[in-house]
């Protein structure tokens, strides 16, 4: 080797060195080991711990959005043009709203599935403030990651749509969306768009990150899961059969359970649903006789419109259909 | 070895900027400018294909480096096989290449991991674009003219 080889190969080495270290804090900071967390299973509760909350994010590394970097600003077609830090969102009047976010991307059963105690401003608030013009009619969201999704305009005014900064009474994680988020009842989480710096009024149909793949998040279709118990579980005679519900913002007016495979229904008790914008979790106490049995759910929602049967994937507007859990009773 | 350097070179400084300064990744910029046009029909079991959609992240994020690096090799191949005034050569490929990589990626060049505004964030994006293009040429021409 030559001293132009060692000079080169030294430095490349180095180099190599160098990266792997960077490359390695990137690692440590990625998505990869929590992108697509799940929340199910008998360890359900209520308000899930903000470390449990299911994530499904674009992102190889999410953003760590500097607090005083961050501004928001309130652009397109408004009379006056607003920016605001976060001390200035934070001093505005705020609420705090029980609401239940759930991915479009969640099958039928699973656990990309969630609920939380937000705090934050309305958005009305925000875009009232700035005069919306006449012509304008939908909301272009954009966030510091460069993911994007639109709403309409009376979506975004509705009182229960929020700037949120917090989470459980606790500044919202990074991977939750730091500084501030919003909360879409009513739509798949995807509307709920993350690290948020930039609320455009337009007068036309411009699409979003996922829209534009031709994800339709708008509206939550009705879901019901049983948690408890497992699938291909082996029970005793007195079962507690427990699960969840959600609907996204029409609430929950029953949840009923099958333990013949769909063949006779028994109402359920809801012991936990404290608000139309949250997931209702419910029990029931089953007497079952030994043998193959297969617990089916259903929900109806607060407008009395029972859960839709038909089995669809998620693909494009969330899934439908029944969870189906085979159990042996003893 | 001297394209080995100069891809790592540009790997260095792209692991620097997103790190140091929260600029994108060339593998984040191109997958979010090209990602939405993907249809879901084909975006979900494209997932499927690879594992799932943690290991496509990790094949996107690993593979990546390994482009870049490739970048480099290639770069350096180019350069020795030029016989008159490679520099210039290699200097104007890269600048033409820096301008249609602003122009392709704009939208996605307003995106910034630590929160810098949207058009601070396009601009220091573009800068470090433009400072890995240079980067490579100059890692090509030194080390070849002078190692």
């Amino acid at each position: 080797m030559n001293r132009r080889e060692l000079v080169v190969g030294a430095a490349a080495g180095a180099l190599a060195l160098g990266s792997g270290g960077l490359a390695e804090t990137l690692r440590r900071r990625s998505t990869f080991g929590y992108d697509g967390l799940e929340v199910l299973g008998a360890n359900v509760q209520p308000i899930t711990p903000n470390d449990k909350f299911y994530v499904v994010t674009k992102n190889l590394i999410d953003p760590r959005v500097e607090r005083d970097r961050w501004r928001l600003k309130v652009c397109g077609l408004v009379e006056t043009e607003r920016t605001l830090d976060l001390d200035e969102v934070t001093s505005m009047r705020a609420v705090e709203q029980e609401t239940t976010l759930e991915c479009i991307s969640n099958a039928v059963g699973r656990g990309l599935i969630s609920n939380a105690a937000w705090r934050g401003v309305p958005l009305s608030t925000l875009i009232e403030a700035a005069r919306p013009r006449s012509g304008a009619r939908r909301v272009f969201l954009h966030a510091a990651d460069g993911y994007t999704h639109s709403t309409s305009l009376a979506k975004a005014l509705e009182p229960t749509t929020l700037l949120a900064y917090e989470m459980n009474d606790e500044p919202l994680p990074d991977r939750h969306g730091f500084p501030a988020r919003l909360i879409v009842p009513g739509a798949y989480g995807e509307v709920s768009v993350k690290w948020i710096d930039r609320i455009e009024l337009v007068d036309d149909d411009r699409k979003g990150y996922y829209e534009q793949q031709g994800w339709e998040a708008q509206r939550a279709h009705t879901m019901s899961r049983i948690d408890v118990p497992a699938k291909n579980s082996t029970v005793g005679g007195r079962v507690e059969v427990r699960g969840g519900a959600f609907a996204g913002d029409r609430g929950i007016s029953k949840v009923e359970v099958s333990t013949d495979g769909g063949g006779s229904w028994h109402e359920a008790e809801i012991g936990y649903h404290p608000s139309r914008l949250t997931w209702a979790l419910w029990s029931f106490a089953w007497r079952a006789a030994a043998g193959e049995h297969e617990l089916v759910v259903r929900a109806t929602d607060g407008t009395g419109t029972l859960q839709s049967p038909v089995e669809e994937g998620s693909v494009p507007d969330g899934a439908t259909g029944l969870h189906r859990v085979p159990v042996r009773v003893e | 070895m001297i394209g080995l350097l100069a891809g790592l070179v540009v790997l260095f400084a792209s692991l620097v900027f997103r790190v140091g300064l929260g600029v994108p990744l060339p593998v984040e910029l191109v997958s979010d400018r090209f990602l939405p046009f993907v249809p879901v029909e084909a975006f979900v079991p494209s997932l499927g294909v690879v594992g799932g959609p943690v290991l496509a992240k990790q094949l996107a994020f690993y593979s990546s480096f390994v482009v870049l690096v490739a970048i480099g090799v290639s770069a350096t191949r180019v350069y020795a096989r030029i016989e008159r005034r490679p520099l210039p050569i290699l200097a104007g490929v890269a600048v033409v290449a820096w301008l249609l990589a602003v122009a392709v990626l704009w939208p996605a060049l307003a995106s910034n991991y630590h929160g810098a505004p949207p058009d601070e964030a396009r601009m220091v994006a573009a800068g470090a674009l433009a400072v890995l293009f240079g980067l490579l040429v100059a890692t090509v021409h030194l080390t070849r003219r002078y190692a």
